[in-house]
């Protein structure tokens, strides 16, 4: 037990007590914060300078709705300016401009704002004759764009004010094509989803909406009519009733929309740090015991069971390391920013007992590999189906967030390899998670990291004397179930 | 130094050592509950005194240190050694000779119990079980062998405990101060170079005051001062007690150093004994002969394979059933001798010899 400890105390000091991980420890959350306000503090760099978008308005009565829009949202943009100069140290930046705009922002949006992401050039309407339009003039604007003197131009046709008469019939089940008006047109240089189109595209709606009721509607009620339009109601996510100790019947709390879908992606992100941060040195570690003949050494003082033992367990020391150091920061800075409430405390101690196998898995297996080629090259290429493997629910994870209870989420969760990383992300969502589904793929996880550690530590105890060419996977597989080991 | 065995019992776990030759204020008093410990002690208080008298539960001094009995192993269809015998007396400096590939490091990794032989016995200082090595071995491989990033003293401390030698800082300083590389503790190994970073690896293997100690390619890298410096090391841990297995290739290297030589090729024994014993089993094939001032050699001698001029001497291949003495008789009559030497084939001659000659066939 001494020889155990001794090497896992040996091998948590190298994996901790070095520069790279210090560096690691602290560049990860910068990386992964910067990932996300970066594109924010670089627009904020940005000067707004004007855009000119050219308007054909075939209807002629649209142009000067369209100019007053434009003109709103070029103040508010400026008001908005100012505002967050002065308070340029807030983090979360609180646009004062909601109440100004009008048109409703969607959720997209408020993310965008939130995140600094706001178009923040104002736009200058030019107003272009209707007569006699057509292809010469249509490329005289392209080239004008292209010189950049012109940001895009819009063709409205004559026909989206056209009355299209409803019946009593049709108005229960309108036809697609009773629903869809004539189409304008947006042409520019930028992309399709640039801020500018979708800007435009709602002004105009709103215009010709308001344009078309009040061919049928009173004037008087118009205004009523269109704030009514624009009227919503929430319809906010709450937890289940249940009696508490006093009595009362109280709704579980749920978390709201930012938490259910920051918090578990971020605990997801967090076990696959911890696995990549564990596993990699694990990599390098036996790769170096290997080509420099330490092996040798080492086995010649303890067995390879021994070994891979203590190595293991300064790994999960290690990888608790960064757990707590990650978790402790996450939760400190949470409970100051005042969201002590969102902190998932119930998901912890599950987390710590799936990272742990989680890295006895992972690191087992990157160790495997390690002692089974000479090269880091080598080992790269055996290495990635089990990166494809660690990273699925990367690829799956909005899906889980949104249906943690359906059964592609239960599924993947029941994968062992998958189970860390879905488990955790499924709990920390919020929903009810039938126990019997915790206590099961605990169970499955248990029982495939011990697989999984068996046979990496035939394959290791093999491959760990062994030089020469790497080996397949599947001379992988055979060293790890033949019954003559060494 | 004469060990004298006092009373063994078996449920003792301590042990008392009476150092005569010292005023009875300066004797020793030792408990431990380990044999691996009780030995280093006893190895380290042991040298340079005259007698000592030692009471308590000490295994057995082995006569072997290693005995090997008809082991094989193989690996896939290759047979790395074939139905191997060897005994390895303790206290003895042992040389493990043979070309690459022909089975040595496969011995020395069945004698640390890397490798399970398929069949036979390998037994090391009395045990003859085990899944890795005893504590009381030590190893110092062909190459490398340290952490690149680790400090020196860092280093050896992690190897002597993982030999379960806890209390090895006096250890390691002494070693260190003995090889010439104090104030090195703080180094990392990287920065070092080959030679030095030999000499670190030579005390991670001595540093847990091992009784068996093994040592492949020990010398290279080194230069001839450092060279000499760890010879007489060895030497020192050798008066200590302790048994040695020498690999190399250097076959002046071995005869300089070695009581006894076992050479293993294609993974059979091919030699075994000491110096003098080999050398006999070889007959001399070639003599050295000076001629008298004025006389020369006959042209053609049909007993001589090969003629050369060495240093003022004549060197004379016999051929293969040529007799020396037929030689001697025919030169005396046809020429003048001022002297006559049968040369004893060196080993490295009879290394090559071996691994030659079965190359060939």
């Amino acid at each position: 037990m001494h020889k155990i400890l001794t090497i896992a105390v040996r091998e948590y000091q190298a994996m901790v007590a070095t520069k790279a991980f210090l560096v690691a420890i602290a560049l990860m959350p910068i990386l992964m914060l910067g990932g996300a306000w970066l594109p924010g503090l670089l627009q904020g760099m940005e000067t707004p300078t004007p855009r000119t978008i050219a308007v054909i308005d075939n209807t002629e009565q649209l142009f000067d709705q369209i100019q007053r829009a434009a003109e709103d949202r070029n103040r508010t943009l400026e008001q908005d300016r100012a505002v967050s100069r002065a308070s340029t140290s807030s983090a979360f930046p609180e646009s004062p401009s909601a109440a100004g705009k009008a048109v409703v922002e969607d959720e997209d949006e408020q993310a965008k704002r939130a995140l600094g992401l706001e178009e923040i050039h104002p736009y200058l309407l030019e107003k272009v004759p209707v007569e006699d339009f057509g292809d010469e003039q249509r490329l005289a604007l392209s080239e004008r764009i292209r010189k950049g003197e012109l940001y895009a131009f819009i063709e409205i046709p004559a026909e989206v004010l056209q009355p299209r008469p409803l019946t009593p019939d049709n108005i229960i089940s309108p036809s697609a094509e009773l629903m869809q008006l004539a189409g304008m047109r947006w042409v520019a240089q930028d992309a399709a989803l640039s801020d500018a189109r979708r800007w435009a595209e709602g002004v105009l709606n709103q215009i010709i909406r308001a344009r078309r009721l009040s061919a049928s509607i009173n004037p008087l009620v118009l205004p009523t009519v269109m704030l009514e339009l624009d009227r919503k109601s929430t319809l906010e996510s709450a937890g289940l009733y249940f009696r508490d100790e006093a009595g009362r019947i109280v709704s579980e709390e749920k978390p709201n929309e930012i938490t259910s879908l920051m918090l578990p992606m971020g605990i997801m992100m967090l076990m696959f740090m911890v696995i990549m941060m564990a596993a990699q040195p694990m990599l390098e570690s036996v790769l170096e015991e290997k080509t420099l003949r330490i092996a040798e050494v080492l086995l010649g003082s303890a067995n390879s069971r021994q070994l891979m033992t203590g190595k293991l367990l300064g790994n999960v020391a290690g990888s608790l390391t960064v757990f707590v150091l990650y978790s402790g920061g996450g939760i400190a800075a949470a409970i100051w920013q005042g969201y002590s409430d969102s902190v998932p405390w119930h998901v912890l101690p599950w987390f710590v007992v799936f990272q742990v196998l989680a890295v006895m898995l992972y690191s087992s297996i990157f160790m495997a590999i390690a002692a089974s080629v000479t090269q880091l090259r080598e080992a790269q290429s055996l290495l990635l189906p089990v990166w494809m493997v660690v990273m699925m629910p990367l690829f799956v994870w909005f899906n889980i967030i949104r249906e943690p209870n359906s059964t592609m989420s239960t599924a993947i969760s029941f994968f062992p390899p998958s189970t860390p990383m879905v488990m955790t992300m499924r709990m920390a969502t919020g929903a009810t998670i039938p126990w019997w589904q915790s206590v099961l793929s605990m169970a499955l996880m248990v029982v495939g990291t011990a697989v999984g550690v068996l046979v990496a530590a035939r394959i290791y105890r093999v491959g760990i004397l062994r030089q020469g060419k790497a080996p397949r996977f599947t001379e992988m597989l055979q060293w790890a179930f033949q019954r003559n080991q060494v | 130094m004469p060990l004298a065995m006092g009373s063994r019992s078996e449920n003792l776990s301590s042990v008392v050592l009476a150092v005569t030759s010292l005023p009875k204020s300066q004797r020793f008093l030792l408990f431990s509950t380990k044999k691996a410990d009780l030995f280093r002690e006893l190895t380290y208080f042991s040298h340079g005194c005259t007698t000592l008298v030692i009471t308590g539960n000490i295994p057995p001094m082995t006569v072997h240190a290693v005995q090997l009995e008809g082991i094989t192993k193989t690996f896939g269809t290759a047979t790395a050694v074939r139905n191997l015998d060897l005994q390895i007396p303790s206290g003895s400096i042992y040389g493990f000779i043979g070309p690459n590939g022909s089975g040595k490091t496969t011995t020395i990794r069945m004698i640390l119990r890397i490798f399970n032989p398929d069949c036979g016995r390998v037994e090391v200082l009395g045990q003859d079980t085990g899944d890795c090595a005893d504590e009381r071995v030590g190893y110092l491989p062909e190459e490398r062998g340290l952490y690149r990033r680790m400090k020196v003293r860092d280093l050896l401390r992690y190897y002597a405990r993982l030999k379960g030698f806890r209390r090895c800082e006096d250890e390691i300083t002494w070693w260190l101060k003995r090889l010439g590389a104090e104030g090195w503790d703080n180094r990392r190994i990287e920065s070092l170079s080959k030679g030095m970073s030999q000499k670190v690896q030579f005390i991670a293997a001595v540093v847990a005051r091992p009784q068996l100690l093994i040592l492949d390619e020990p010398f290279s890298g080194l230069d001839p001062v450092n060279l000499e410096l760890l010879r007489e090391a060895i030497q020192e841990v050798r008066a200590r007690g302790t048994t040695i297995i020498f690999s190399t290739h250097e076959m002046d290297v071995a005869e300089r150093m070695c009581e006894r030589v076992f050479m293993i090729h294609q993974g059979r024994k091919v030699l075994d004994g000491t110096i003098a014993q080999i050398q006999q089993q070889y007959t001399a094939d070639e003599v050295r002969v000076r001629t008298a001032p004025g006389a020369v050699l006959p042209e053609s001698l049909p007993e001589v394979e090969q003629q050369e001029t060495r240093g003022g001497f004549s060197h004379l291949k016999l051929r293969r059933s040529a007799r020396a003495d037929q030689l001697l008789q025919r030169l005396a009559q046809s020429t003048q001798l001022e002297h006559f030497e049968l040369l004893r084939p060196s080993l490295h001659d009879i290394f090559l010899r071996i691994a030659g000659v079965n190359q060939n066939s």
